[in-house]
């Protein structure tokens, strides 16, 4: 203490300034020194961090690609294609050279593509959220250029970015080609992509500016008519066959998200309701259901089931009687009219009636109720809402259609079975669900 | 002259061992401080690295994928390692933006399920263009097509998703499911927990609720403590009492009524948030907030994206807020194939309350400014005026009228054939002409046609047929 209270005091000397100066440059040494290596340790830290992230990061993406990979070739052992497609799109997203994925999303895609029939998707554009910073005028030409090749999905992404830059440039102009490009993109996702709610909703927006044309109104409702259908599916198979006859007469290939054809769930459906009347003891219609569907699609199970359901309708201690109507195959979906389903507007009640749209043989068309329906079933169409796929010639704005004239109103709904018999087998294939 | 040698070459060694000594005390000191910022600098980096709370809030596939209970809130680690969600649109910032609100189920939760079932599904909707916004809630024992699976009530898509580790995980499959039963696009999601909503609601300060009816209450735990009564009336719930009533399901409406409260309580946020001018607070804070609740809350959106709608729908006058329950008006009562409730979906209807949910306006709608005939006569399309009815001049007069109205008739002729039917054929897009000169011949009820082929400078053909004949109203 008194050295630095005589270096204190000494400080006003110049012999006493000389003296501190080393000591001074001892302290700046001392921090520089130490800051340094601080700093040097925290650098050091901030890049073992990193490491350590960028490592775990890669050995977690690995082991996530690595499930992933292993889950896909579980589902394709296992039939499930879908599944499979997702996770090999997945895993090629991550790292397009992933070992087998890409081998794998082929098998897989071929299969379910063969079996399914459906339209492959095609690929949506990388939606971007980075402004569009150019030009409105430039955009706006990008939307015609875009509406002269098609490209429905795009035209919407700039025509968001048009109305982000100036919401009243062209106004009217761009309105117009809205109302044009939701209708396609409408029609598209139902016949295309097998997004028919998507489709309808598209529809839905395009008549916010004008009135569909019939094209459109048609497509909406087939697509209306097999969400019905989907709505009762394995819950009540009778109203299903009603619906999905109903697609299947005009347009067996229309398929749904999940790669089902009409054509395929119709018959499906028809299994389900044989299958409910033979539960029910009604052997007799249930192998006529079963007929039914073999008449669409041969099936060695269904064959089974079905020569067991005749044995139980006529059991050899019986007298066979010489023929049933089963006997001949040009089955027909027959809806009366007074046997639609009406609608029930307010349908708060909880019973549905079994609406009687039975796919008979015509010759014993019966309407009859089911035993287990409690519920006034209330799809909102009456016989005249039977979808009428009137394409004109001449208007083929759209893809062509396997369409059969306009029903008038008390006509029998267009034969499922005529349509069906010219349709290619994979029509009525069904997709390898889980 | 030998002693002070000495003397000097002590002093020099002595100098040089306090030279040394004070070196090596700070290099010392410096190794010291050294480490200690290695490894403050480390834990922090790699904290930060794993759960940047500006990066969206995601389960890793590793993570998620483990089966650990989603309710208990694990914490969050978004490592860049492909995570397991659900590849979705992201909000273009001007256009609709939807949100799939989705609330886990308590039983699998209080039962340490490893995959739990979705309990509510709220699709929150907001058009910043025309200020609107919708909320619909979708029962969970809607009966609907589950990509990939057979038919299922919509609650077990979550559970799917999670269970068979798809892409997208159970959020994922959810949204396709809903997407493809409502045909709406969503962009993103939120899977709320119990704990982060009720911390939001204490957040809040509670939230405000008019009880419309006496409703027995459970809140989370159990034993008889945690069963209450609700008594009718304008009340501020805590977080945990504003949770349980939003879950309640035992009254008459069952899950229906149990919707519309969920309404309520969102409501009631809302209310809470705007009344007391608290939004300018929760933005400030929310990042801390956000950090608080990420355990509990699992969703694609960043914090940014997270704010900035929060921010317009505080914008959104509250008469423009529609709200919808898919209710006993819109479904049919079933019992699945395996003996379970189900609520069988009427499309129509659901299709009625889907479009009054979102509407048709925004940046998808029209925006052309006037009446039918103001849109029309702006929109300037060329009319060709044809007959094909068995009446002679009908074309001439049908033209001369719509002149009149403003309608660009630029040509008049016979048409090739005969026809009963009126029909108009629109060659280039043509909505506002087409919804007047539809309107216009509404006795006709006349067809539409969209064609891409070019007739030659018009846009639109009208052909008069004998229905337009007869019951016109010409002057």
């Amino acid at each position: 203490m008194k050295q630095i209270r005589l270096s204190v005091s000494s400080l006003n000397t110049p012999a006493g300034r000389r003296k501190l100066l080393p000591l001074l440059a001892w302290i700046l040494l001392a921090l520089i020194l130490i800051g340094g290596i601080t700093a040097i340790g925290g650098l050091g830290g901030y890049r073992a961090a990193q490491i350590e992230y960028q490592k775990n990061a890669v050995s977690l993406g690995e082991k996530t690609l690595t499930e992933q990979y292993a889950l896909a070739v579980q589902d394709l052992k296992e039939e499930r294609y879908d599944f499979a497609r997702q996770r090999f799109e997945f895993i090629l997203a991550q790292d397009p050279a992933f070992p087998g994925a890409s081998e794998g999303l082929a098998s897989a895609v071929e299969i379910l593509y063969a079996t399914a029939t459906p339209t492959p998707v095609p690929p949506s554009p990388t939606p971007s959220s980075t402004p569009d910073l150019r030009p409105v005028e430039d955009l706006f030409n990008q939307v015609k250029t875009h509406f002269m090749q098609g490209e429905w999905d795009q035209i919407i992404e700039v025509i968001i970015a048009l109305r982000k830059a100036d919401v009243n440039y062209h106004v009217t102009e761009v309105d117009g080609m809205l109302y044009r490009t939701l209708r396609n993109r409408g029609i598209a996702k139902i016949i295309e992509r097998g997004d028919l709610e998507g489709g309808i909703y598209d529809l839905t927006l395009a008549e916010g500016f004008g009135p569909l044309d019939v094209n459109a109104l048609t497509y909406r409702d087939l697509a209306r008519y097999y969400g019905m259908g989907s709505g009762f599916w394995e819950v009540y198979p009778e109203q299903a066959v009603y619906y999905f006859g109903l697609v299947a007469s005009a347009m067996p290939s229309l398929r749904d998200g999940s790669g089902w054809t009409a054509a395929a769930r119709y018959r499906e459906a028809i299994v389900q309701f044989g299958d409910q009347l033979a539960r029910e003891g009604d052997w007799c219609r249930a192998q006529e259901q079963y007929e039914l569907a073999l008449s669409y699609s041969p099936s060695p199970e269904l064959q089974a089931t079905a020569e067991s359901a005749a044995y139980e309708c006529m059991p050899p201690t019986e007298t066979a009687e010489p023929e049933t109507a089963t006997a001949t195959l040009t089955l027909s979906p027959t809806l009366l009219p007074s046997e639609a389903i009406t609608p029930s507007p307010t349908a708060a009640a909880t019973t549905i009636t079994p609406a009687s749209p039975t796919v008979e043989p015509t010759a014993t068309t019966q309407p009859e109720s089911s035993p287990t329906a409690t519920v006034e079933a209330s799809p909102t169409q009456s016989p005249s809402d039977t979808p009428s796929p009137t394409v004109e010639p001449g208007f083929t704005d759209t893809p062509p259609v396997q369409v059969t004239d306009t029903p008038a109103p008390t006509e029998t709904p267009a034969l499922a079975t005529e349509v069906l018999s010219s349709s290619t087998p994979e029509d009525i294939s069904t997709p390898g669900t889980p | 002259m030998d002693r002070l040698k000495r003397w000097i070459h002590r002093k020099t060694f002595q100098s040089l061992v306090i030279k040394g000594t004070v070196i090596v005390l700070i290099l010392s000191l410096g190794a010291l401080f050294g480490l200690i910022a290695f490894g403050l600098v480390h834990n922090i980096a790699l904290a930060k690295m794993k759960g940047d709370p500006g990066s969206s809030l995601e389960l890793t596939g590793g993570e998620q994928a483990s089966g650990s209970s989603m309710m208990e809130g694990s914490p969050v680690v978004n490592l860049n390692a492909p995570a397991l969600e659900p590849n979705l649109t992201p909000w273009d910032g001007v256009g609709r933006v939807t949100v799939l609100m989705l609330g886990l189920d308590y039983r699998d939760w209080e039962a340490q399920n490893d995959y739990s079932r979705s309990d509510t599904m709220i699709l929150l909707t907001l058009d910043p263009l025309s200020s609107t916004a919708g909320i619909l809630t979708i029962p969970r024992d809607m009966w609907v097509g589950i990509p990939g699976f057979k038919h299922g009530k919509i609650n077990t898509a979550y559970y799917l998703g999670e269970a068979n580790k798809l892409p997208g995980g159970g959020p994922g499959l959810a949204i396709k499911t809903v997407e493809q039963f409502l045909g709406v696009p969503i962009n993103y999601y939120a899977q709320i927990d119990f704990g982060a909503f009720v911390r939001f609601i204490d957040e809040l300060g509670g939230v405000k609720i008019d009880v419309p009816e006496a409703i027995k209450i459970d809140l989370l735990g159990s034993g008889s403590a945690t069963k209450k009564t609700l008594q009718p009336g304008v009340q501020v719930l805590p977080g945990e009492w504003a949770l349980a009533y939003a879950r309640a399901r035992y009254t008459a409406g069952g899950d229906f009524d149990r919707g519309r409260r969920q309404q309520q309580v969102i409501m009631g946020i809302r209310d809470r948030i705007l009344s007391l001018d608290m939004l300018p607070v929760l933005v400030t804070r929310s990042n801390a907030l956000y950090n608080e609740l990420a355990s509990g809350i699992h969703t694609n959106l960043s914090l940014e994206e997270a704010v900035k709608l929060a921010v317009l729908a505080s914008q959104v006058p509250k008469e423009n807020i529609h709200q919808g329950v898919i209710s006993e008006k819109q479904v049919l009562f079933g019992t699945s194939p395996d003996n379970l409730s189900i609520l069988i979906p009427i499309v129509d209807k659901i299709h009625l309350l889907r479009d009054e949910v979102f509407g048709s306006s925004g940046a998808l709608g029209p925006l052309t400014p006037g009446s039918s005939q103001e849109r029309m006569i702006a929109e300037g399309a060329r009319i060709s005026v044809q007959n094909a009815s068995h009446s002679a001049g009908l074309a001439e007069r049908t033209a001369e009228y719509l002149r009149s109205l403003g309608v660009n008739v630029v040509e008049v002729k016979e048409a090739g054939e005969l026809s009963t039917r009126t029909s108009l054929i629109d060659h280039t897009g043509k909505p506002f002409a087409l919804n007047y000169l539809v309107e216009l011949m509404s006795a006709a009820g006349p067809n539409v046609y969209a064609s891409d082929e070019s007739a030659g400078g018009v846009d639109i053909e009208m052909i008069l047929g004998d229905d337009w004949a007869a019951s016109n109203s010409l002057p």
